[in-house]
């Protein structure tokens, strides 16, 4: 079975190869039967050029506009939009540049990224509350349904949006503390959302009593 | 573990480190290799996996991140089972096998397993594949073993599933748990490799001559590499640097050997052996004792169990278990990395390994490799089968010099060594360019062989295109048969009605059977 000779180590080696994998040195050959037990392997390098390009891009924003408020010294910090805009820019692309991404987790970062974006645009336009109001519960409402579409949709997928759409849900019950402290002005937005978060809740419990307890014990076991 | 959806279970005590501290390049697989005398039969070995699975449920399951601790799930998929591509011992994670904590490969006449080791030990792998070997020898010669499948014997699923840490922490309450602090190491200075590639430089020697030669020396196999990798390590790398740390081996024990247990979980723990040669000589017969000594001194229970009191006990610690995972992961990866420093490199000994008489033919020997860390790039393993001793350095660095100074020592002893690498000499195509002159070549290369492509499918083409044209003409010359009467027109078309409806059918059924095979490809 042996195929070459080295002289200089004086060792057998197995593999066809025309120098000896330990002192690098020509070798004969011996026999013709050789073991070829290995894949010839082509190195290729992970391309993360898409990536790069998007973060150098999101950081060239962010900088061109600060120093561009900075210049023209306008009175608002109007920067912050773009700024968080292009961060939110980022993270959507990678997300999506992500081999084996997970639907549920997808909705979720958007649900927070979209609604941080409004909220310092709200901010930055005087705050007059509109993202409060009206948006902010609306982006849950529609978190809460699009997991629940995609679980209706896929049913062995359920497992893993689970965990994904009890946080969503109870992040839909944060209108509670606007309403009590006085940030929400209107009230019968915030209201649909938490009676919407609480008939998930109530849905999930019914219909699936029994994962949604495994579900929480396996996650919060310590 | 049942067939349960929701069923899980916790991580073992050893095995909560690795999903914290493993990373690209220091990826905590090991792999376990078995070479038959024949080509591997796909189909026959995806058979084998599937029939050792469903004996072994603890090893079907995915890695689950909870809030405190991560957790084993059950998984519904079925694992894939691919041929070889790419180096040894790469990272495990959720997208390489369906989310299985195996990889199971084959390469000409071998089948790989590898394992991550959260999942289990050296000795836990070794028992599934052979379980997978047995079988695979089984379905692919049917026709010699005709009286049915032999079952391989194993213990209860719950056994298989113990977390034996536990239990030896319990019946030994007495023992007070005692953390040991190291000195930092010697690393041996070597050149990365350039994409992380694993270099694997195996020594196939007769184990016979093995005993031998260790028989002159009174001593173990083990305790006789050990003091050989010792001195080549001085001989190749600690003479020219001669700082004041030791070369310390980490030597993992296995300790199902002190403590009865069946698991094929993590059950061992790591005993260091080393020795300094700052402004010290020694000769290999001087090394060869102190080695012994130690290894005496070390493998002892009473030495044994503190270290692991001390580690379950941190598990138990309520005030470490309700940290959340984030902050685990980081402050784990900081202590691992601190406790690699301890060590020089790390030599594991599987031991010898026994099948079945009716399998044994079949096979010509196991192999077993560790993954190299960034702490310590050269890792040694060693197992033996039947009258095969393999010894391997797997290396994520350039140099070869500790390995050749290694061989020819045992070569001295009058120990034959056969080399095997898995270093292929590339063609020009496949190299990485170094320069713009080998860019270009390669460049010319890669067009020429498109050029060619694409002039052989329109070859192919216009071939078919030809042949299409002379059957419509053969079709046109043919006599057509005037007298043809009413009746027997109508015959034809009944007929003709008949063949279609039956050609309805059949491609139906070619297409489920399609539609079947397209299913089982995918998972093959």
């Amino acid at each position: 079975m042996i195929m070459r000779y080295c002289k200089s180590c004086n060792m057998k080696i197995e593999n066809n190869l025309t120098h000896c994998p330990l002192c690098s040195c020509e070798t004969t050959v011996i026999d013709d039967n050789y073991n070829n037990d290995y894949p010839n392997i082509k190195i290729s390098r992970i391309s993360k050029t898409l990536r790069n390009i998007v973060l150098f891009v999101s950081i060239a924003l962010i900088i061109s506009t600060i120093s561009l408020n900075i210049v023209l010294e306008s009175p608002t910090p109007w920067c912050i939009i773009p700024c968080t805009a292009s961060i939110y820019f980022y993270f959507s692309t990678i997300f999506f540049l992500k081999k084996g991404k997970n639907i549920g987790l997808f909705i979720f970062t958007q649900v927070l990224l979209t609604s941080l974006v409004i909220l310092v645009i709200d901010y930055v336009t005087g705050f007059s509350l509109w993202s409060i109001n009206y948006i902010i519960p609306f982006i849950l409402i529609g978190g809460c349904m699009a997991l629940e579409i995609a679980s209706f949709i896929n049913k062995f997928v359920y497992k893993d949006y689970i965990i994904y759409l009890i946080v969503i849900a109870l992040l839909g019950l944060l209108p509670v503390i606007f309403i009590i402290t006085g940030i929400a002005t209107i009230i019968w937005t915030n209201a649909v959302c938490i009676l919407y978060s609480l008939l998930t809740f109530i849905g999930m419990f019914v219909f699936s009593r029994r994962r949604i307890n495994a579900e929480i014990t396996r996650r919060l076991h310590f | 573990m049942g067939q349960n959806q929701n069923s899980w279970y916790k991580l073992d005590n050893t095995g909560k480190l690795f999903p914290s501290v493993s990373t690209e390049n220091a990826t905590n697989v090991f792999r376990l290799s078995a070479r038959l005398f024949e080509d591997v039969k796909p189909s026959a070995l995806k058979q084998a996996v599937n029939q050792a699975l469903l004996e072994t449920p603890s090893f079907q399951v995915n890695l689950r991140k909870g809030l405190f601790w991560y957790y084993f799930e059950h998984n519904s998929k079925k694992p894939l089972i691919r041929e070889e591509q790419g180096f040894p011992c790469r990272k495990i994670d959720k997208f390489t096998d369906n989310g299985f904590l195996f990889d199971i490969t084959y390469c000409g006449k071998y089948i790989h397993a590898d394992f991550f080791h959260a999942l289990c030990d050296g000795t836990g792998g070794a028992l599934f594949l052979k379980k997978i070997i047995s079988y695979y020898v089984q379905f692919a010669h049917t026709d010699i073993f005709t009286g049915g499948i032999i079952p391989v014997t194993s213990s209860s699923k719950n056994a298989q599933r113990e977390d034996s840490f536990i239990r030896l922490n319990k019946e030994r309450e007495n023992v007070k748990s005692q953390n040991i602090v190291k000195n930092k190491a010697y690393t041996i200075s070597a050149v990365p490799t350039d994409h992380g590639e694993i270099v694997v430089i195996k020594g196939i020697s007769s184990l016979s001559e093995l005993k031998a030669a260790v028989k002159a020396y009174d001593c173990t196999i083990t305790e006789y590499l050990l003091s050989v990798l010792i001195m080549s390590i001085y001989f190749e790398s600690f003479r020219f640097d001669n700082v004041n740390k030791s070369i310390d081996i980490c030597v993992p024990v296995n300790l199902r050997q002190f403590f009865k247990s069946e698991t094929i979980r993590n059950f061992f723990t790591t005993v260091p052996v080393g020795v300094n040669f700052y402004k010290n000589e020694y000769s290999f017969e001087e090394v060869l004792s102190m080695v012994k000594s130690q290894m005496k001194d070390e493998l002892n229970i009473d030495k044994i169990t503190p270290k692991v009191k001390f580690c379950v006990d941190k598990q138990d610690n309520i005030f470490l278990r309700f940290v959340p995972l984030f902050l685990k992961n980081l402050s784990l990866k900081i202590t691992f990395d601190v406790g690699e420093k301890g060590y020089t490199t790390s030599f594991s000994n599987l031991g010898a390994f026994r099948i079945d008489e009716k399998i044994e033919p079949f096979v010509e020997r196991f192999e077993f490799l560790l993954s190299p860390t960034t702490g310590s790039r050269y890792k040694c393993s060693a197992c033996s089968f039947k009258d095969n001793f393999v010894f391997c350095f797997v290396a994520s660095a350039e140099n070869t010099d500790i390995q050749r100074r290694f061989f020819t020592m045992l070569q001295n002893d009058k120990i034959n060594v056969i080399i095997s690498t898995n270093n292929t000499e590339l063609s020009e195509e496949d190299k990485i360019p170094e320069n713009r002159e080998e860019y270009l070549l390669q460049k010319t290369i890669k067009r020429t062989k498109k050029r060619q492509m694409k002039k052989n499918i329109q070859q192919e083409k216009e071939k078919e295109k030809i042949q299409k044209k002379r059957k419509k003409q053969a079709e046109k010359k043919k006599p057509v048969n005037k007298k043809n009467s009413h009746k027997q027109k109508k015959m034809q078309k009944y007929k003709n009605k008949i063949i279609r409806k039956n050609e309805k059918h059949l491609k139906h059924e070619q297409n489920k059977l399609l539609k079947r095979r397209g299913n089982d490809n995918e998972i093959l």
